[in-house]
């Protein structure tokens, strides 16, 4: 894959040397035969008639009595990449870049060189320096963006996803019309929890290509980040119109129906994605809360029980039916099964508040003023973290302490 | 003859067991039509033709103080004993743009004055403000109604920001501003205030709940930028205050005794109501604090309190998430003696509802009984358990509207000015909302805050009285169709305060379930209520029992009370 693109970017140069023939047209027109500009004209024609021996004479020509003539440099350079003498091009247009700083085609050749050599890094700066002078440089726009999702890659796998994200955002600026990297944006958006970005991004893949089903999956995603349900109902319904079949889609569906409280419509969904896949955890853990917030307290520890038998460390499956002994008054069970999740997951806030309420129920005060304190302090800390996270996604770290979701 | 008349005894037969199914047939059907669409209410606003022109000043500033979007209550109560109720309004105060730090606000002109409107023998209302001595002091934000000296007249207590007052009611339809030599001018923020009898000494004591602990800094609050705009700042940016306990010492002194009782826990008070949820014969005090725990002050019997919101399962919501509690009441809405707790919050929050499950715990019952899918979208101020078609179920009228004016900006699925929200109470099981059958005002969007309830009219349903943020008030009348019987049990206390503030009422009949009401005047957001208690009947047209237990301890039983009136009932001697 990398080296067709490497050969692509040969084929790039080449293109690069047929926008430096158009670009020499009016010179001449308007100029002896034998003139430096008919010379740089010529050598662009017999380069893109593969005559390259003859390009090279027309260029040596030029650099005879002018050393320093920046285009013939960089074109001669272009010649030395078809002829495969790629070592003797890259000092060719290193001269071309020092003679003329403002000179977009030498740098773009020189950074599809390095990029063509898979030396990436020093292809950035090349690269860049090209769209700044000319934006509109397709053949280092796309290099460009290839590099910086490569590398989005790498850091995404090294752990860095803020190195991840800031990479593609650069990319999103010189390809916004791509929607595989506004899909690569969105998803990484999402896995920081940069939900407006996320929504952002996954909206602008899907009218660059209108009804991607894992498209609109993300956005749905995204959506539920910010609490935006109905919206996120919407992504989930088209998603599950375009590929019915999937469990996930339901699943995801149910949820945010559940968070709608259109909680018959959610119990269907989940039992739909059961049906599709049932070996599956979440379907059965969504269901089972319903049941267990309607009350339906056998039925929801028959669901959660689903969950345990698949995976019998579910921190919340073990809370929720923690929550169901709690209700049906079986204080000594409760307190085994909120133990437990709270063995495996010790900030489930809801978890130390109902082992606090369990313990006052059977006389424990301090233990129970403790889990309750533990309980408050957590609630506080995720409510203040949900705080700052909308802070950063709206204002850029500027103050926004007046979030509506209190 | 014999086998004719044998014949015709048996179509005689027949023919009953035909009609009789036919009744057992129509009946059904009259029972599922009733089932699938409960009757809705009809309120109508009839706040000009009454001739109520209150608007409340919040008066808005481009620093966006806290202060400002948190609006003013209402008192329904009889202040002339007239036996018509009258209403009192609290209202804002000048804000300058910047104020100070350190400023109290100024009614510096007659548009920031509290109201009072007499309320006519034609049923209309007059602007008495002036006459009585109202006009008021500072910024106010709530009211509380009692009889703090037992004179028989309904003395005020208007909370503020700064400094609260205490009028007296002078009997002659003058108030006198009473606060410096009561010793009740308190300080900080204070929102709504409740006057309960907490130790039985026959005196209403006056509890006065405080926001936070504030002033007018400009914190920048909202989102920056050239395409920012300021919002109202989250209350998690600045500390709890305790609230405030005054002990009726008698002779129209107080005494602050918040310490003393164990009743000084920070917290961020809007809404305050009272009950004895644990039937110990000592009220209890329950706080609806924003973004906070919920507290439940649980009256110990001797002159102390404990906190006990979180254990009892009051606290938080069934994720063990806090809320931003404004509204709230405190009464049996399940019909089975004991009382329970409803607190608005926000959008995305769902009202809570708590089930006292008659041991001294709570159940978060918003999910159960259909008040989640109900309230999921709205933010709700004053609440208000009514019963407004006298079933003899106590439903639900709750005023709506977000705390920030610009929160469409944030949220496109929320709004900030909403309808009001009538919900009828199925049986004690679930909840149905019948708004938008219910009458116009139930299309109206409003930035409502404050809610009193009481029957104006005195018709025999119940009406309410509607406040809103730096906008109108409105009268609401019910005027519901229903050929429902009810009883209005006005109580008035003798050993215990005259307001019999704190009496516990079961009214029995031979049609329904069970009632239970508490003598009140509290609960709601920041506003006051008509005293006298209200039980739809049904079809009955007398109670079979109606068994009082007052502050006091005395126990009082009436039989048979023709249905359809307002009954005054003293405390017997014993």
């Amino acid at each position: 894959m990398r080296n067709r693109v490497r050969n692509s970017a040969r084929n790039k140069l080449l293109c690069g040397g047929m926008l430096l023939l158009s670009s020499l047209m009016p010179v001449a027109q308007v100029a002896t035969p034998r003139s430096t500009a008919s010379l740089l004209q010529d050598a662009a024609q017999a380069m893109t008639a593969g005559k390259l021996t003859r390009a090279e004479t027309d260029l040596q020509t030029v650099l005879r009595t002018a050393p320093g003539d920046y285009r013939a440099l960089d074109l001669l350079g272009v010649v030395r990449v078809l002829q495969h003498r790629d070592l003797e091009a890259e000092p060719l247009f290193r001269r071309a870049v020092q003679k003329k700083a403002d000179f977009a085609p030498a740098h773009a050749h020189l950074g599809l060189l390095y990029f063509q050599k898979g030396r990436a890094d020093d292809a950035v700066p090349q690269l860049r320096d090209a769209l700044r002078i000319d934006s509109a440089r397709t053949d280092a726009s796309d290099a460009l963006v290839q590099i910086l999702r490569d590398q989005s890659k790498t850091a995404a796998a090294a752990g860095d996803r803020g190195e991840s994200l800031t990479l593609l955002r650069e990319a999103r600026n010189y390809a916004p019309d791509n929607p595989d990297v506004q899909f690569e944006f969105g998803a990484m958006a999402l896995q920081l929890s940069l939900w407006h970005d996320a929504i952002a991004a996954f909206q602008q893949t899907l009218k660059l290509r209108q009804n991607d089903p894992v498209a609109l999956y993300s956005l749905g995603r995204a959506f539920l980040g910010e609490w935006k349900f109905e919206d996120a109902r919407q992504q989930f319904a088209g998603y599950v119109e375009a590929r019915p079949d999937d469990s996930s889609g339901h699943c995801a569906l149910g949820m945010t129906l559940a968070a709608l409280e259109r909680t018959q419509e959610a119990r269907e969904q989940f039992e739909r994605s059961i049906v599709l896949a049932p070996e599956q955890i979440e379907s059965y853990f969504r269901l089972g809360l319903i049941e267990l917030n309607m009350k339906d307290l056998d039925e929801a520890a028959m669901s959660f029980r689903q969950v345990l038998n698949r995976d019998s460390k579910h921190a919340g499956a073990l809370l929720a039916l923690g929550r169901v002994a709690f209700e049906q008054k079986r204080y000594a069970d409760a307190i085994d099964l909120l133990q437990r999740a709270i063995a495996i997951d010790d900030s489930l806030n809801e978890a130390h508040y109902y082992l606090g309420m369990t313990f006052v129920r059977v006389g424990r005060k301090e233990e129970a003023d403790r889990q309750l304190e533990i309980a408050t302090r957590l609630e506080h800390d995720e409510a203040q973290h949900r705080r700052t996270a909308l802070r950063i996604q709206d204002g850029d770290g500027g103050d926004h302490n007046s979030d509506p979701k209190k | 003859m014999k086998s004719v008349s044998k014949f015709s005894a048996h179509a005689t037969l027949l023919g009953m067991a035909f009609i009789f199914g036919i009744l057992i047939f129509w009946t059904w059907l009259s029972f599922a039509a009733s089932q699938n669409s409960p009757l809705p209410g009809r309120f109508v606003d009839v706040t000009e033709k009454l001739g109520i022109h209150f608007r409340q000043q919040a008066s808005a500033t481009s620093k966006k103080y806290l202060l400002e979007t948190m609006g003013s209550g209402v008192a329904l109560f009889d202040y002339d004993n007239d036996g018509r109720l009258d209403i009192f309004f609290a209202n804002g105060a000048r804000l300058d743009d910047p104020t100070p730090k350190g400023a109290i606000p100024k009614k510096d002109s007659p548009k920031y004055w509290n109201r009072l409107y007499h309320q006519k023998s034609d049923g209309t209302f007059e602007d008495v403000t002036e006459r009585a001595g109202l006009t008021g002091f500072g910024y106010s934000t709530g009211v509380a109604v009692g009889d703090y000296d037992n004179d028989g007249f309904e003395d005020l207590y208007v909370a503020g920001y700064g400094r609260s007052t205490l009028y007296h009611n002078n009997g002659d339809g003058t108030f006198t501003d009473v606060t410096a030599a009561a010793g009740v001018a308190g300080s900080g923020w204070m929102t709504s205030a409740a006057w309960v009898d907490y130790d039985n000494d026959g005196r209403l004591d006056l509890v006065v709940a405080r926001y936070m602990q504030w002033d007018f800094d400009d914190v920048l609050c909202g989102r920056p930028g050239k395409d920012g705009f300021r919002s109202y700042c989250h209350p998690d940016l600045f500390k709890p205050e305790s609230l405030l306990l005054f002990h009726n010492d008698g002779g129209g002194k107080f005494t602050e005794v918040a310490h003393q009782a164990g009743i000084d826990k920070p917290g961020k008070g809007l809404g305050l109501a009272i009950a004895d949820y644990d039937h110990d014969g000592f009220m209890d005090i329950l706080l609806a604090n924003d973004s906070m725990p919920e507290y439940l002050f649980h009256n110990k019997g001797n002159g102390t309190f404990e906190e006990v919101g979180l254990p009892s399962g009051a606290g938080l919501d069934s994720n063990g998430n806090t809320f931003a509690g404004m509204g709230v009441d405190f009464e049996d809405y399940n019909n089975d003696g004991w009382p329970d707790i409803i607190i608005t919050d926000l959008a995305d929050q769902r009202y809570a509802l708590y089930t006292n499950l008659k041991d001294g715990t709570f159940d978060y019952s918003t999910t159960v009984t259909g008040l989640s899918a109900i309230t999921l979208l709205h933010s709700g101020w004053g609440v208000r358990f009514l019963d407004y078609d006298n079933d003899g179920w106590k439903d639900l009228l709750i005023v709506q509207s977000h705390v920030i004016d610009t929160i469409e900006m944030y949220d496109p699925n929320v709004r900030y000015r909403e309808p009001p929200l009538l919900l009828r109470n199925e049986r004690g099981k679930k909840f149905v909302d019948v708004s938008a059958a219910s009458g116009d005002v139930f299309h109206q969007v409003w930035a409502a805050r404050g809610l009193a309830v009481g029957d104006i009219n005195n018709d025999g349903k119940l009406d309410a009285v509607v406040t809103s943020n730096d906008g109108p008030a409105w009268v609401l009348l019910n005027q519901t169709d229903t050929p429902n019987h009810w009883i209005t049990l006005n109580l008035v206390g003798v050993k215990s305060n005259r307001d019999a503030i704190g009496a516990q009422v079961r009214v029995s009949t031979t049609a329904g379930s069970d009632q239970f009401s508490t003598v009140t005047t509290s609960s709601s957001y920041q506003s006051s209520s008509d005293k006298r208690l209200h039980f739809g009947l049904g079809t009955a047209d007398t109670t079979r029992e109606i068994e009082i237990r007052w502050p006091s301890g005395i126990r009082q039983i009436l039989r048979d009370q023709k249905s359809d009136r307002i009954v005054t009932i003293t405390e017997p001697l014993k």
